[in-house]
Formats: structure tokens, C-alpha cells, sequence
């Protein structure tokens, strides 16, 4: 058994030592997720985490070790066709660049054309074209509803309400996810088992007022960690980090099963 | 033949040679002077054909010169079907007994040696030599098949021509772990890559869902109108060769699969 995955010196760990920030960071708002008795908060917009998608903690380690043995892993296919990382730029829209970017990660899994998708197209029309925060669900419902543009057709942060035009409108109708799969919050093994079945997760983070799309489990120093990518442009190792300790355990969590076949 | 690599196996731990072995005919009708050939190493591997090593422990193996052939380890037991070095050239089903078994991929004709050192080897005594011969070229045609007991392959389900080489990977998030892996490996992704016209991998139930394929390209609409009345349940392997569909089950072996199906 490996003891450690492979971590790049450029990867950022973030760990229980990291600080939480005070203040000041607007992009993550759960204020609108009302949880039910089980903690899922998406209702009709995503299924719900089933059984049969658990993979007992026992196997963890020694799945670990075979996807990355056979270079299984997201990050693998994302370095092999060179998908460059989103960058949010100064915008505040973490919520929705993290689904998006889980749309051209599924996309890209099912082999269809790699076409880079603008976050602004599905946030800015949900806040009215301002700059605020949000949360997962209301950039999946959209992206459920309606779509995302490409990039050629809406610039990645652009808030110009000139792209809201009836051409964008059927153009996104190529790029929608239908089917979402909700974990419940803080659940470690929901959310390791979908990674090792190779679900791209959207997973909003409370402590750093953030949303970030998680690519795989990894094993560190004897434990499970988290590969994720944030859509700060080419932060860390070409956009990948690491989460552990309990700063991993997502108050948010959603992923897509397929996107649409266009 | 399978008792035989099953003995064989038992005894790699005692030093017993991990190349496969020729089978020893066995005598059903007593005969006036019966002519048993000792077992011996097979000398001769083919494109498209299975080369395997099987081993209890991990091997190192080399091949001398490099480039005439491509040796990939994979964890073991297994069950591939295909072609066989040394077989009758028909396609067969065997058990893979070893831990640790490797796959001599023929690359180039040319004569290799492989070179076969374990891991763990403290003695010159330990490390094992086999000349092979390797058969690039196109495979001759296999010969009549004459015996009526075996079982005829399957025919493919017919399509409008799609004009090339093609491969649909059906399957479902809820899919068998192992079978995900391989599917997500960058072995599998490169061999679609590099040997097809074109392949995508779908989410089952989203396919089958009325509407989702709509704005698919029109030939992959053509392909599942084609072959879904006869898609057996869960995961399945769609090989597009022109006019015809060939369905296999989706598993682990899946480049094996397409390697023979090709």
C-alpha cells in the first residue's frame, strides 16, 4: 500500500493549521440553504446521495492507490488535455464558477468537444447582474434550466447585460447538466465515495467563504485527503490544492451525473 | 489448460517458470507409442493476442532490445478473453491466476528477449531469460472452426454506415468500482484517443431519458436508435466498426476488449 499520494510543492495544503479569514470575503453565502431533516437543501434539483454509491472506508486507501496507479484520477485526465484552470478574476462568483467548471469536467469525461464555459453567464443574470455571492444550487438549477454560454460568445466574468440576448439564450441550451447528486453536509463518506467513482463536486466551504471543485481523494500521511481546484487562475499547481483535516468537510456538496450530449 | 496454468501457478513461489507454457496433449485412447511434448515456454506472440506472465510475487521485466514490445502489470486474478499466444487462434476465455500479472503487448516484429527478475531477487540463479519471437504484422485469418459444440459469436446489430471506427462506453456512476478505473484510466482514454474515429463515454440512465440525445451529432443519434432494443442490462461496450454494432460487457479489461475487437 502507499503510505502518501504524490503532492506537488506548488500544491496549497490547507489543513486545520490554515486560518480561517475574518472578514471581507463575499462569495459563498449559504444564508439561503434551509436544510431539511437530513441536511439536503436542493429538493428537485439534484438527487440525493443513494446507497448504492457507498465505498466502504476499508477500501479507501487501496482505491486510492489504483487510480492513481493507473492515472484514473481527474487531475490526470485534466493535465493530459490540458484544461486550464477557471480565474474568477474579481468577481464574486465562486458559486458558480465551481459548478460550471464540474460541467466542462463531465464534458470532458464524455469526450464531447472541450468548450470553455463563462461563469458570469450563469451567475450574473441570477444576482441581476451584480456582483455578489450566492450558492450552489441556484447556479445548478440554472445550469439544469437554461445553460451555460461559451466563453467566445460571454466573456468569463463579464456582468455586460448585453450577452443576456436571445442568440445566448439557445446557445447555452447545448450546455445544461441535468442530473445532480446532493451530499449531505460534512459527510465524509458521501463525498469520498463519489470521488472515487469520478464525480467532479462542487463543495461550498463555510470557514473560507468559498466554493471549489473538488477532483479526487487522496491518502496523506495515513489518512484520506482532498485534490481540489479553486478558480483563482493558475494558484497552487495549475489551480490543484489539498484540503484535510476537517477544514475538507464540505457544507455544501453537489455533483454532476452527465452533462448534456451536444 | 487451465489445470495445467493453475499447477504452474502454485509453484511460481518455488521457482517455477511465469511464462506461459504450451499445453501437454493428453493421451484419451491408449496408444502404441503416445508422444507427449514437455511443456515449454511459448516462443512467439502476435499482434492482438494475449502474451501474459503470471506471477505470485512482483516481477521486473525487461525487454531486450526495447520497442518491439509493451509490457503493462496488472493486478491479478483475472478473467480475459481473447486471443492467446499459443493458442488455436480462436478467441477464448481464461482464467489469469497470478498476483501479479504481465502483458507483453506486440509492438514491432523483431525477436525480444525478455528478461524476468523478482522483485525480491538476491541470486543471479533467479532471474529468467525467454527468447520470443513477435508478430506485428496483420494476423492471418483464423482457420474454419469445426467444432460444433462451441457456442458461434454473437452478430453484430446493423446500422446505417457510420463510416469509421467507433466506440460508445455505457455505464453508470453506480458502476463497479474497478470498471470505473479502467474506464477513467489514461491508458484507456489514450487508446480511444489514438485508434478510434471518435468514442464517447454516456451516462446510461441519462441516455436513455427521451430527449437527452437531441442534440448529439447525428451519427452517435443513429448508433443508440440502432443498438438500444438490444442493449442487455448495465454496463456495456459499443464497438462501431462501419455498418455494424458489436456489444460486449463494460469491464475492467476494457483495452484488452477493444484490442481484440478492433
Amino acid at each position: 500500500m502507499t503510505s502518501s499520494s504524490r503532492v506537488s510543492r506548488f500544491e496549497h495544503i490547507l489543513d486545520d493549521e490554515t486560518a480561517t479569514p475574518v472578514d471581507g470575503w463575499v462569495g459563498l453565502d449559504l444564508s439561503e440553504r434551509l436544510p431539511d431533516g437530513e441536511g439536503y437543501a436542493y429538493g428537485q434539483f439534484a438527487g440525493r446521495f443513494s446507497e448504492g454509491l457507498y465505498i466502504p472506508e476499508t477500501d479507501w486507501q487501496g482505491m486510492i492507490e489504483e487510480r492513481e496507479q493507473k492515472q484514473s484520477q481527474l487531475s490526470d485526465r485534466i493535465r493530459h488535455k490540458q484544461l486550464a484552470p477557471l480565474n474568477q478574476g474579481n468577481t464574486n462568483y465562486c458559486w458558480s464558477n465551481a459548478p460550471v467548471h464540474c460541467l466542462e469536467l463531465v464534458r470532458m469525461k464524455q469526450n464531447q468537444p472541450l468548450v470553455r464555459l463563462s461563469p458570469a453567464s450563469v451567475a450574473a443574470p441570477i444576482k441581476r447582474f451584480a456582483n455578489r455571492g450566492g450558492w450552489g444550487r441556484d447556479a445548478i438549477r440554472w445550469l439544469a434550466e437554461r445553460g451555460a454560454v461559451p466563453v467566445g460568445s460571454w466573456p468569463a466574468n463579464s456582468r455586460d447585460q448585453k450577452y443576456y440576448n436571445d442568440s445566448n439564450r439557445e446557445l447555452a441550451k447545448n450546455y445544461m447538466v441535468r442530473q445532480w447528486v446532493e451530499c449531505q453536509p460534512r459527510n465524509l463518506s458521501q463525498m469520498v465515495s463519489l470521488l472515487l467513482r469520478g464525480f467532479p463536486l462542487a463543495a461550498g466551504y463555510n470557514w473560507w467563504g468559498h466554493e471549489v471543485t473538488l477532483t479526487e481523494a487522496i491518502w496523506l500521511d495515513g489518512e484520506v485527503a482532498i485534490r481540489f481546484r479553486n478558480s483563482w487562475g493558475n494558484w497552487g499547481d495549475y489551480g490543484f490544492g489539498i484540503l484535510r483535516g476537517s477544514k475538507m468537510l464540505a457544507d455544501d456538496l453537489v455533483g454532476p451525473y452527465s452533462g448534456s450530449m451536444t | 489448460m487451465l489445470t495445467l496454468l493453475l499447477a504452474l501457478n502454485l509453484l511460481l513461489d518455488e521457482g517455477i517458470s511465469p511464462f506461459p507454457m504450451t499445453a501437454v496433449p493428453q493421451v484419451v485412447t491408449p496408444q502404441p507409442t503416445p508422444v507427449a511434448d514437455d511443456p515449454h515456454p511459448i516462443g512467439t506472440v502476435q499482434r492482438e493476442e494475449f502474451y501474459v506472465l503470471q506471477s505470485e510475487a512482483p516481477l521486473l521485466v525487461v525487454a531486450s532490445p526495447p520497442g518491439l514490445v509493451e509490457i503493462t502489470h496488472e493486478q491479478g486474478p483475472l478473467m480475459a478473453r481473447g486471443r492467446f499466444a499459443g493458442g488455436d487462434g480462436k478467441t477464448e476465455t481464461r482464467m489469469l491466476l497470478g498476483d501479479h500479472l504481465y502483458f507483453i503487448d506486440a509492438v514491432k516484429s523483431g525477436t525480444v528477449e525478455l528478461i524476468v527478475i523478482p522483485v525480491a531477487a538476491t541470486e543471479a540463479e533467479q532471474i529468467q531469460r525467454q527468447l520470443v519471437e513477435v508478430q506485428a504484422g496483420p494476423r492471418p485469418p483464423p482457420q474454419p472452426d469445426t467444432d460444433t459444440d462451441t457456442e458461434p459469436e454473437p452478430d453484430g446489430i446493423p446500422v446505417d454506415d457510420t463510416g469509421g471506427f467507433r466506440v460508445l462506453l455505457l455505464l453508470d456512476e453506480t458502476a463497479d468500482p474497478d470498471t470505473l478505473t479502467a474506464v477513467d484510466s489514461l491508458r484507456t482514454v489514450k487508446w480511444l484517443d489514438d485508434n478510434t474515429d471518435d468514442w464517447r463515454r454516456w451516462d446510461r440512465s441519462t441516455a436513455e431519458t427521451d430527449g437527452e440525445l437531441d442534440k448529439e451529432e447525428p451519427v452517435w443519434r443513429r448508433i443508440w436508435q440502432a443498438a438500444r432494443p438490444a442493449l442487455p442490462e448495465g454496463p456495456q461496450l459499443l464497438i462501431i466498426q462501419g455498418k455494424t454494432i458489436t456489444v460486449r460487457p463494460l469491464t475492467s479489461q476494457v483495452v484488452q476488449e477493444l484490442e481484440v475487437s478492433r
